[in-house]
């Protein structure tokens, strides 16, 4: 717009003023210029480019799509609400430590309790516990003879400990002995179910099934050789046992046999798949997937050496359906559907076990002193570890996180994969910095939105209103009055009630309670302006009223809108917020920072950073527009300047 | 002044007509069917028009906000529909939570503030002043709810075993409580005359002063701490700079030359001479801010577990609570008159021309 005291008419209007002596440059040139000279408005411009910028490169800054939940991508090792890292120099990548402890003594077995929260390493006499995330040990658990074998209940409160002649149960809240049963048979092994309500104790050619109410053996499955392998199904009805050439499905409340599955050489190995429809077993060279329900073998798979390990590679979700298998040094995958061979791993030295990660990306294959780390997919050498001691247990985290690792004295967790999400991962496994980031969008968008609407509104209004005079006046500025009357928030607050929630809604209502601020400032604006010689001069020269309202009042009354609408960006933007985090703004799984606060609000305590960096987020943008509000004000008007 | 102060009377009365208006039709215009709204959505029409009879809908609609008008001024709001009791009820419940945060946080923000900008003013275009405006710069751009989460989350969680810890959220400790000053009193009070006893008994800080239990003012006192602060800091800000570039234009007139030349001492002229001065546009902006502060109290109640208005009408927004909704929006918008009427008042008050014009 151009200064509008030089136009034409008023010369011919004052004819003798012919001399206007005014610096030749625009007044907006003039405004920006003493903006410029000011800092906190250069601060405020910058951020403000900083965060346009991130606005319009969203797609290209953000790592992750905003309403990506990333275990459906699939990402290994990410839980809900996982901290970032901030450590100092640099965070974890693939094959550094995550946790890092040592025992008194030798490690016999370590474990990771059901939910992976606690760390638990066997020797001797001792189960030893840790806190997996503060790294701090929390207690030692005694027996009076050697343990030789525990498991964890699946809500992590006991712990099942095998000596001698005895099944020792403890407390681990309580930190002590819970109870001790007679176990005269002895036994090497223990296992809880799913529910933890049952639990199966086995011996050689022995396995005893135990209640947790009566905490006495309920049945026992008798063995005609020895035991290769024994597991529960999913939800703990049957039993899977291997032994000789035989793998056995036994009812658990009546111990009797449901079915037998024949080979032709003695089982190796055999294994549930995770949901239990399925079963894998080895034998000789010959690999076989069983159904578990109609308990027929749905594929033979040949190979030209012994096979050992059989093992699952699956996430049905995905349609990955994976078994896996050793023979020597030599790790396998097979595709269970086709039978087609996928990846051949190369350990390097005989491997005793395979395992692969809850969602089946990764896979490590172990030996006595070498563990090797695999990607799944394209069958990949991911990192390695070698170590002096034995290593006497490994175990996925159930997050594929990391793997335990125990060997001599020392328990490990080693980091699997190089991701890092730098502002954590939030409430529904999304990464937060993608959210974050696009979140800025949406911001800047619902501040320009509503300032916008509501400038628009109220300028008309309170032009009209101050140019007009008399009973127009009068109603436009009474209604104003009892808008303002109401905080605008409560009055946000009413009028999203009444639409709905909804982010539309939230910024209609906003912009509404934003009009009588806008409408007052035109008004008094508009009211100091028409009384000027050069509106007096287009009145006496009969231009009609809407030209000069539009053409000569209102641009002259501009500066304290422009000032105004800078600052109350802020406002309404601070204002949505507030309305998303009390529900009624924009809805889940928008990426909005107020609604991602309100989410994650009662996590507050344990998950601080999913409230800190959307709060700090909308604090820089409110920051960043009233730094350059107040810089305007100072500028456009040179009085104010001190 | 008596007739400044009529004429404010005067002009408050259509905007609390309007208010009126706009609280009345905020049931009206919510879509759907009241009745089946209300009675669920296999009501028949027979229970429809009994329902529509009872509670006037089929009158028109200017007589059913005659009755509305009525009803409000006979301290009739209305029944909560989820609780099942008169709204006043809960009011007097309520109530007392939200004006006492608002009280300490108001506190905070003119006790700190105040101070704040004249060190500021004074120390102008120091590192000092300059600090000072760049925090309240951040204070006004901080989102309420969000700084009460951070401050619960360091002061509750961070500082724990420290003596620096504050009770995160409630209002007294478990197990604390306070006697109601009429029982300590040995008052005989019940029914409705209850009402501005237990009122007055709900504010937990006055109450306990009132029956000196000082254990019980410390404790209910740090647990309005951090929701003070966290309402308070936006007034805080606002104030702080108000008070810095009033008083810095007063510092700047003549009459301060002259006291300086005077010999008056340096505190006495910048407090005396130049606060004094600058005062008046603080309190318009201590009076405006009471919005913020309304809405601030709205937001942090709800993130530190006090049941006041603002939680009120939060459970009710999400329960679809209507009357309740429509009944504290309506209070707190006549209190905020009520406020500006205060404020305009002490405005006049402190500067004779207002009242003149």
């Amino acid at each position: 717009m151009e200064s509008t005291d030089q136009s034409p008419e008023v010369q011919l209007a004052a004819a003798d003023a012919t001399v206007i002596s005014r610096p030749p440059k625009s007044l907006w040139r003039e405004t920006l210029e003493r903006l410029l000279r000011k800092p906190s408005a250069v601060v405020g411009l910058v951020i403000l480019g900083t965060l346009l910028f991130i606005a319009i490169f969203a797609p290209v800054l953000a790592t992750h799509d905003p309403l990506q939940v990333l275990l459906d991508v699939p990402e290994e090792g990410v839980g809900k609400r996982d901290k970032p890292c901030i450590h100092l120099f640099g965070c974890p990548g693939a094959g550094d430590s995550l946790f890092d402890a040592t025992a008194a003594s030798d490690i016999q077995m370590a474990a990771l309790s059901a939910t992976n929260s606690l760390i638990s390493a066997t020797s001797g006499n001792t189960i030893t516990i840790w806190n997996r995330g503060s790294g701090k040990k929390l207690m030692d658990l005694q027996a009076d003879q050697p343990i030789f074998a525990i498991d964890w209940s699946p809500n992590d409160q006991k712990i099942l400990g095998i000596t001698e002649d005895e099944v020792i149960v403890w407390d681990v809240n309580r930190r002590q002995i819970d109870r001790t049963l007679e176990n005269p048979g002895g036994a090497t092994l223990v296992k809880w179910n799913a529910d933890g309500t049952r639990f199966l104790t086995a011996s050689d050619r022995r396995v005893d099934l135990w209640d947790t109410l009566s905490w006495g053996v309920v049945s026992t499955i008798e063995l005609e050789s020895d035991l290769t392998e024994v597991a529960w199904n999913g939800n703990g009805t049957l039993v899977m046992t291997a032994a000789g050439r035989q793998v056995q499905l036994w009812n658990v409340f009546t111990g009797t046999a449901v079915t037998t599955l024949e080979h032709e050489n003695p089982v190796t190995s055999a294994r549930f798949n995770r949901g239990s429809t399925r079963i894998v077993t080895t034998a000789g060279t010959t690999l076989h997937v069983w159904n578990a329900a109609s308990f027929a073998e749905e594929r033979v798979i040949e190979y030209d050496q012994p096979l050992d390990n059989a093992a699952w590679s699956d996430d049905l979700s995905r349609g990955v359906e994976r078994v896996m298998a050793t023979s020597g040094n030599t790790g396998l995958m097979w595709s269970s559907r086709s039978g087609e061979l996928l990846h051949e791993f190369d350990h390097g030295a005989p491997i005793e076990q395979i395992a692969s990660s809850p969602l089946a990306t990764r896979i490590f294959t172990k030996s006595e002193q070498l563990l090797r780390v695999w990607d799944a997919t394209n069958g990949e050498h991911i990192l390695s570890q070698e170590t002096d001691g034995v290593l006497t247990s490994t175990a996925w985290q159930t997050n594929g996180g990391g793997i335990l690792v125990a060997d001599g004295d020392a328990v490990n967790i080693l980091k699997t994969s190089d991701r890092q999400y730098i502002m954590g991962i939030d409430g529904n496994v999304r990464d937060q910095f993608s959210r974050v980031i696009y979140g800025t969008r949406l911001s800047l968008l619902v501040g320009l939105t509503t300032v916008t609407l509501a400038v628009i509104v109220g300028t008309i209004s309170g032009a009209i209103a101050g140019f007009l005079g008399g009973w127009v006046d009068n109603v436009i500025m009474r209604i104003m009055d009892v808008m303002l009357a109401f905080p605008s928030l409560i009055l946000a607050i009413a009028v999203v009630t009444v639409l709905g929630p909804g982010l539309i809604n939230a910024l209609t209502a906003i912009s509404i309670v934003f009009i009588p601020a806008y409408a007052r400032v035109a008004r008094s604006g508009v009211l100091s302006v028409k009384e000027e010689d050069f509106v007096t001069a287009d009145r006496a020269l009969g231009v009609s009223q809407v030209r000069i309202l539009f053409r000569r009042v209102l641009p002259n009354a501009m500066a304290p809108l422009i000032v105004q609408a800078t600052l109350g960006i802020g406002t309404a933007i601070l204002d949505a917020a507030a309305l998303s985090f009390l529900g009624l703004g924009a809805q889940p799984p928008t990426p909005e920072w107020g609604a991602m606060l309100g989410a994650e609000r009662n996590q507050v305590f344990t998950a601080p950073h999913l409230v800190f960096y959307p709060g700090i987020a909308i604090m820089i943008t409110v920051l960043a527009f009233n730094l350059l509000g107040d810089g305007l004000r100072d500028a456009l008007d040179p009085r104010l300047d001190r | 002044m008596a007739s400044y102060l009529a004429r404010r009377l005067t002009l408050a009365i259509p905007v609390l007509l309007g208010i009126l208006f706009v609280t009345f039709s905020l049931t009206r215009l919510l879509p759907g069917d009241p009745c089946r709204s209300a009675l669920g959505e296999k009501a028949t029409d027979e229970i429809c028009d009994a329902f529509n009879d009872r509670y006037g809908l089929n009158d028109p609609i200017y007589e059913q906000f005659r009755i509305y008008i009525s009803d409000v001024l006979h301290g009739n709001l209305g029944e909560s529909l989820k609780f099942g009791r008169p709204v006043t009820e809960l009011m007097v419940e309520r109530l007392p939570v939200t004006l006492e945060l608002s009280f300490f946080a108001m506190l905070f923000a003119v006790t700190v503030g105040i101070p704040l900008g004249v060190i500021s003013a004074y120390y102008h275009n120091s590192s000092i002043d300059v600090g000072t405006m760049i925090w309240a710069n951040i204070g006004v751009s901080m989102p309420v709810f969000w700084l009460g989460l951070m401050l619960s989350y360091v002061f509750g969680v961070v500082l724990k075993d420290t003596p620096f810890w504050l009770p995160p959220t409630g209002r007294l400790t478990a197990g604390q409580s306070i006697e109601p000053f009429y029982v300590a009193w040995g008052l005989n009070v019940d029914g409705d005359a209850l009402t501005l006893p237990g009122f007055i008994a709900n504010i937990n800080t006055l109450n306990a002063l009132l029956v000196r239990d000082w254990d019980g003012f410390v404790d209910a006192f740090k647990h309005m701490v951090l929701p003070a602060i966290a309402v308070g800091t936006i007034p805080l800000s606002i104030i702080a700079r108000m008070t810095r570039s009033s008083l810095l234009e007063v510092l700047g007139l003549n009459y301060i030359r002259t006291a300086r030349a005077k010999g008056v001492r340096e505190m006495g002229v910048v407090v005396k001479h130049g606060l004094r001065n600058a005062l008046l546009p603080v309190v318009t902006i201590i009076g405006l801010s009471l919005g913020s502060l309304l809405s601030g109290a709205v937001l942090t109640e709800t993130v530190f577990g006090l049941s006041g208005v603002g939680r009120i009408l939060y459970d009710s927004i999400t329960g679809r609570d209507y009357t309740v909704v429509q009944a504290f929006t309506l209070i707190i918008a006549v209190f905020f008159v009520f406020i500006n009427l205060i404020v305009d008042a002490l405005y006049a008050y402190l500067d004779p021309r207002i009242r003149l014009e």
